[in-house]
């Protein structure tokens, strides 16, 4: 009976043990010394830090080899070690530039850092599950810290509200998932990812509770990814929720629900890919245009970039209708870069302050290229990244969701999808305009620390240069999609 | 080392561009020319190796591969990009040289520098390429550094407007180049050299039938590959911006207005020599244009005053001599020409400018004189740059623009006899010239304030004197390149049999050959009653002769008729369709009606972000029904 | 008989539900909160599911109903003005959810019946030889585990949140601190002056 607790199983699930075991030691930790005294945060910074590095490298030692695990309920092959990579990175990377901003903001209790690693840990657990309840566990707790963390920022309102609105919202979407589960383990007697892609392929798939089962979970996760019309809580919640945590929502939790997603799709629903492949394509086209349109007219740069992400993973999930390989890898070599440019005008956002408050306003940027054009230049190059201007990654990324497209014969949604793009270029140029054309009104004062700079030059710099190492990348992603997709 | 001969001078200019701080004042002028120096050495190295026989094709990486259609970025060096090589380099490393000198009290030194290299570097480009759309990268980073150049005193008005002119007047020569490229790709299928060339003789007896007329293919392809060359190289009716490119530093002239840039039409029709071979009717036109060229730039530069455009209009007029050799397949000649014509050219050039250095940036002739006490050195080079060009033997131009009159006259059809006669004319309006130049500004009294000239410093002296024995001796030293017996340029340039204007010149009767030495002797005899032994005959002359005076003297009235004819209409057109067709239909309902358009949208999408959590909760069960309502009328096939 | 009394159950939860909306008075809403999870418990012993049951009995109406209880009596809020615009969107909800409810039972007319469909897999794991609560207790301690120990970080989580949520350093209350009462000495807190007699005022 205790043959499930072997070495096998429990090598597989390494990387969420240690992370777990590490928080069970964070957290008494933190509390028998003094988790609320500011000057004790950097080193719980830093302890948070090694806990993910540390997972980090155990997750690299253990290879990359397609394997099952926990009767059936956490999976591990390319994907999952990829994903859980990029997640973690991002993680330490976010670490590094919030503390800054969580130093003014009174963010500096030890709890913070505790949550954003629960968070991390809920995701790998969703990264690796082949299960449904796997990936319900995992998604709740990733949420449910991510709940707290929303709502951090005690003394200011619009981040009680984030937390409260996201909360709810969330239990609604996570009801949705449930829904569907219950009415997809009643068709069809399991909710493991691997027997549900058998059991369709041996039954009559021409059932409307299934359409409705199938729907409920997708609408689950397009609220998680923030995909249109599922959408509406992201503005809201990015604007409310203290920056450093709106970074960090901006970016990971997109990586690990597009990873599971990917592992439905393409493993549970890849029969019934008919059924799925239409909803998809309207949800993704419809948040490409919201969150083109949606951002035109903001002024906050946090919804701006709230918009922007919701834009950004219409695209990713366009290519993933496609059902086929070549959409699969274009998906993740936008998540990729997505997840690169995001972090990079995050670190750019973190260290715009006045006098000790940050900056929201988009038009308080004017003037920036006098007075700072170290930040002026690389935001700049972001911002194009993002609009998808060539040679810079984010074109390649676009180009070859676009091209997935067309080879998929949906030659007509790929044009489509290129004029959302064309319009939501005007917003990152805008931004653009007002740093290099407009004056200045009051000069900033940047006071960064040098991990933001780091941090913001490096992924300019890997923006640029992807140009030099798109082809190694892009390999890699043909790699992971050949092993997931035949 | 030709990978480091061509990309040396990239750097420089990238060093000088982009870090000017970084490597100082000096830095900024002394390394280019020190770049541009080593690419030099490389480039003798080279030329040596290339004579011996050396030729190959270095790739560098892949530009475009789409379908069948590759491009690379390839290094080509054979005896007609080596001889291109080692002029560029000798002349760009001695402009930069002198520009140390030439240009110590400008503070934009760096910048300066810069362009000059990046303009070596398009340069080398170009003449390396192996392809055509590697050679149309070269042509127009060529085309870009001369605006920059042009340019190069930004705030003085008229430079803007010279530089914008040279830029607009290429244009038109570039969009016959890109279609004949385009057209050599829609007949061969491939744009590389060798492909085009091997193939020629398969679709030589093409056509296409435009109005009921059957044009050969080859022939439109090398009509408009002309025509891009009439614009690089200042051909009549292209002609007009060369003169007005003189606003540049003098350097600048010497090194693009007169040694190299010009002389890309010519290399381009050279190096197409294959094509061209094929298309007599073309040669013929390249033929007339080159010699209409050669008489009109020098009758229009005996009237003018302005000491760098009488030098202009003499390169223009001498690249006409360059054509009409290669329109009788003499392409040997014309290169040769080229050779020669750019050590005496940026001579003379060079000269100017010292003397421009002098007076304090004063160009008007007329002002000058006597000046061979104060500047004995340039007067000594300008008078072997004359000599040169005058065509004197044993100086260099003798033995080029002989061996070009030689070959017009040997090719034994009407367009070359009149390319003859024409040439002999403007050999002695040349001289002519030249010795009115030389005359007014170093003999006779002086009509200025000269008290201040003093003699140039070294770094423009030495350019100089190197200039001088090149004009000297390149002609004796290349008279192997037009040696029939024995082919100096290793196959690069086809001559057909039944061209042989070149084998046949070489038994041209005595008096063609003499005659060109006697109609420049007979010039500078005209010059000298003129300028100096009866001044004031040129008065009664200019009188007597009013109407031929002031043709000359308004050059044609070329850009007044391009004014009136071209700009105005044009001007006029552009201003009804911005004004009725761009703000008042495309704007309304293009841009202006689109952006309205995307704010009503935007607004409408903002409105809807209402902050309430219901709403967003309402918006999320809305959503799940209308997609599942949708699914479901599928499903049942009620939809 | 057993279809009696799921239908009874069935019935009075759908009832209780719909008044825990509609009830006007918030106290009466968690008792019709109660009573559906009464009924709730009903269906899972009809099911044989006596662990369940008593868990969702014990859980949910010992523990958080009370609770709701406690919270909604002890909170002075005017759940009236809460409510003055809900009739406002009632309309529309009211067709959202028809909608819906036609459309599901739509697809489950659509589907396919039989035994072997609907749970699909044997439904014999309830057996009478084993109790409930060692059956749950075997699967849930071996091939659940991983799940199992997720759901307990996931409590852990929830414990954080509330404390960090809620746990805030006010400046004008008064603690008793007895570590500092006890590492005090004398010399911090007795100030000793030596005062002229007759001008101590």
């Amino acid at each position: 009976m205790n043959s499930l607790i072997d070495n096998s199983n429990l090598i597989l699930a390494l990387p969420e043990i240690f992370l777990a075991l590490w928080l069970l030691i964070f957290i008494p930790l933190g509390v028998y010394s003094g988790g609320s005294l500011a000057v004790r945060q950097s080193y719980f910074s830093l302890f948070a830090v090694i806990g993910l590095l540390g997972t980090f490298l155990i997750l690299l030692s253990g290879g990359y080899k397609a394997t099952i695990a926990f009767n059936d309920l956490i999976v591990s092959d390319k994907l999952v070690v990829y994903m859980k990579s990029l997640v973690l990175v991002a993680g330490i990377l976010i670490f590094s530039i919030s503390e800054r901003y969580r130093s003014l903001e009174k963010l500096f209790i030890f709890e913070y850092p505790v949550l954003v690693l629960f968070s991390i840990l809920g995701m790998l657990i969703m990264i690796s599950s082949n299960d449904f309840i796997t990936l319900y566990m995992g998604l709740e707790l990733q949420s449910l810290s991510l709940y707290v963390l929303a709502a951090m920022k005690k003394d200011s309102k619009n981040s009680s509200e984030a937390g409260l609105k996201y909360f709810i919202l969330g239990a609604i979407a996570s009801g949705f998932l449930l829904f569907g589960v219950s009415l997809i383990f009643g068709i069809t007697g399991t909710t493991s990812f691997t027997t549900l892609a058998t059991s369709f392929s041996n039954m009559s798939l021409n059932q409307p509770l299934l359409v409705f089962a199938i729907i409920m979970i997708l609408s689950a996760m397009a609220f998680k990814i923030s995909i249109a019309p599922f959408h509406m809580w992201t503005p809201d919640v990015y604007e409310g929720a203290p920056t450093s945590i709106t970074a960090f929502f901006a970016v990971v939790p997109k990586i690990a629900a597009f990873a599971v997603l990917m592992r439905i799709l393409f493993i549970a629903f890849y029969e019934i890919s008919f059924i799925w492949q239409q909803i998809l394509i309207v949800m993704s086209i419809l948040s490409i245009f919201v969150g083109a349109f949606g951002a035109l007219l903001q002024t906050s740069i946090k919804r701006l970039m709230a918009y922007s992400t919701i834009s950004n993973v219409g695209y990713v999930l366009l290519s993933l209708s496609l059902a086929t390989s070549i959409g699969l890898e274009s998906s993740i070599i936008y998540i990729t870069i997505y997840t690169v440019s995001t972090l990079g005008v995050f670190a750019f956002i973190l260290s715009m302050e006045k006098e000790k408050v940050l900056l929201d306003k988009i038009s308080s940027f004017s003037g920036l290229s006098k007075s700072h054009p170290f930040y002026a230049l690389t935001f700049t190059i972001l911002l194009l990244s993002l609009a998808g201007l060539p040679p810079l990654a984010g074109f390649f990324a676009k180009f070859y969701i676009f091209r997935s497209l067309i080879i998929g014969d949906m030659l007509w949604v790929a044009v489509i999808g290129i004029l959302g793009s064309v319009v939501a270029a005007y917003y990152y140029l805008k931004i653009i305009k007002i740093m290099y054309l407009d004056d200045s009104e009051e000069l900033l004062n940047i006071n960064s620390n040098n991990y933001i700079k780091y941090v913001l030059g490096f992924c300019a710099f890997l923006v640029i240069s992807f140009i030099f190492f798109a082809d190694s990348l892009i390999e890699f992603c043909i790699n992971i999609s050949k092993a997931i997709v035949l | 080392m030709l990978k480091l001969l061509v990309f040396l001078p990239l750097l420089g200019a990238l060093l000088s561009g982009i870090f000017p701080k970084f490597i100082g004042k000096k830095g900024a002028m002394y390394i280019p020319t020190i770049l541009c120096g080593i690419s030099f050495i490389f480039s003798i190295i080279l030329l040596h190796n290339a004579i011996l026989g050396e030729s190959y094709v270095i790739n560098l990486a892949t530009w475009i591969n789409s379908g069948y259609f590759q491009i690379n970025w390839a290094l080509k060096l054979d005896m007609l990009s080596s001889v291109m090589l080692f002029v560029v380099m000798l002349v760009s490393t001695l402009v930069h040289l002198y520009s140390i000198g030439y240009m110590d009290r400008d503070p934009h030194q760096a910048r300066f520098f810069s362009y000059l290299s990046l303009f070596t570097f398009a340069m080398l480009m170009l003449v390396t390429s192996n392809n055509f759309i590697q050679l149309f990268f070269g042509w127009e980073g060529v085309g870009l550094c001369s605006y920059l150049l042009i340019g190069f005193w930004f705030k003085k008005q008229s430079a803007n407007a010279a530089a914008i002119k040279a830029f607009l007047v290429n244009r038109v020569g570039d969009l016959g180049l890109i279609l004949g490229i385009c057209l050599i790709y829609f007949k061969f299928n491939s744009l590389d050299y060798n492909t085009v060339f091997e193939s020629v003789t398969l679709i030589k007896d093409n056509s296409f039938s435009l109005l009921n007329i059957e044009i050969p293919i080859i022939e439109l392809c090398c009509f408009l590959l002309f025509i891009g060359a009439m614009g690089k190289s200042a051909q009549i009716i292209l002609h007009t911006w060369l003169a007005d490119a003189m606003e540049g530093p003098t350097p600048v002239s010497a090194l693009i207005h007169a040694a190299t840039m010009v002389t890309a039409g010519v290399f381009l029709v050279a190096r197409c020599s294959p094509i061209f071979e094929y298309a007599p009717y073309a040669l013929g036109f390249v033929t007339i244009v080159g010699a209409l060229t050669s008489i009109f730039a020098a009758y229009v530069a005996i009237t003018q005053n302005d000491i760098k455009k009488i030098i202009a209009y003499s390169t223009c007029s001498q690249l006409g001599y360059m054509f009409f050799a290669c329109g009788v397949s003499a392409y040997s000649a014309g290169m040769f020409h080229l050779m020669t014509h750019a050590f005496f050219k940026a001579l003379l050039f060079l000269g100017a400018g010292s003397v421009i250095h002098a007076l304090s940036d004063e160009q008007d002739i007329r002002k000058m004189g006597g000046l061979y006490k104060a500047l004995p050195y340039t007067c000594v080079g300008m008078w072997i740059g004359s000599l040169a060009l005058a065509g004197l033997p044993p100086f260099a131009g003798f033995f080029s623009k002989d061996i070009i009159l030689e070959a017009a006259w040997a090719s034994h059809t009407i367009i070359g006899g009149f390319a003859f006669y024409i040439g002999l004319l403007a050999a002695l309006l040349t001289a002519f010239y030249s010795w009115k130049i030389l005359f007014m500004v170093f003999h006779g009294k002086s009509r200025g304030d000269i008290s201040s000239a003093h003699e140039s410093p070294l770094t423009i002296l030495i350019p100089l004197t190197i200039l001088s024995i090149g004009a000297i001796f390149s002609g004796w030293l290349g008279k192997p390149m037009i040696d029939t017996h024995h082919d100096f340029w290793h196959g690069t340039i086809l001559i057909l049999d039944n061209h042989e204007a070149l084998k046949n010149a070489h038994h041209a009767p005595i008096w063609v050959k003499i005659s060109p030495i006697i109609v420049a002797l007979i010039g500078i005899f005209i010059a000298w009653v003129l300028y100096i032994k009866r001044l004031n005959f040129t008065q009664f002359l200019c009188e007597r002769f009013s109407f031929l005076y002031r043709c000359s003297l308004n050059k044609l009235w070329f850009d007044e008729v391009y004014e009136y004819l071209i700009c105005q209409p044009l001007k006029k057109c552009g201003d009804i369709l911005w004004k009725k067709g761009d703000i008042g239909v495309i704007d309304r309902f293009g841009p202006d009606g689109i952006v309205n358009v995307c704010r009503k949208i935007a607004m409408r999408i903002k409105s809807i972000q209402t902050g309430y959590v219901y709403h967003y909760a309402f918006a999320m069960f809305i959503g799940l029904i209308a997609i599942f309502s949708w699914q479901f009328l599928l499903l049942f096939g009620w939809v | 008989m057993v279809s009696i009394f799921f239908y009874l159950f069935a019935f009075i939860l759908i009832f209780s539900s719909v008044f825990v909306i509609t009830a006007k008075n918030p106290v009466h809403s968690v008792f019709f909160l109660i009573l559906s999870f009464f009924n709730a418990t009903g269906l899972f012993v009809l099911m044989g599911a006596e662990f369940l049951a008593m868990l969702l009995l014990i859980v949910y109406v010992g523990a958080v109903a009370v609770l709701f209880l406690f919270v909604i009596m002890m909170l002075n809020i005017d759940f009236k003005s809460l409510r003055t615009g809900i009739m406002k969107n009632a309309r529309l909800g009211l067709i959202i959810g028809v909608v819906l409810l036609a459309e599901i039972i739509f697809s489950i007319m659509g589907m396919h019946y039989g035994k072997d469909k609907i749970l699909g897999t044997n439904l014999s794991v309830v057996s009478n030889e084993i109790e409930n609560t060692r059956l749950l207790g075997n699967v849930l301690y071996t091939d659940y585990i991983y799940l199992f120990q997720t759901a307990g970080l996931i409590l852990l989580v929830a414990m954080v949140g509330a404390i960090v949520l809620t746990h805030r350093k006010r400046d004008n209350v008064r603690k008793q601190d007895a570590t500092k009462q006890v590492l005090r000495n004398k010399s911090e807190t007795l100030n000793i002056n030596d005062i002229e007699i007759g001008k101590g005022a």
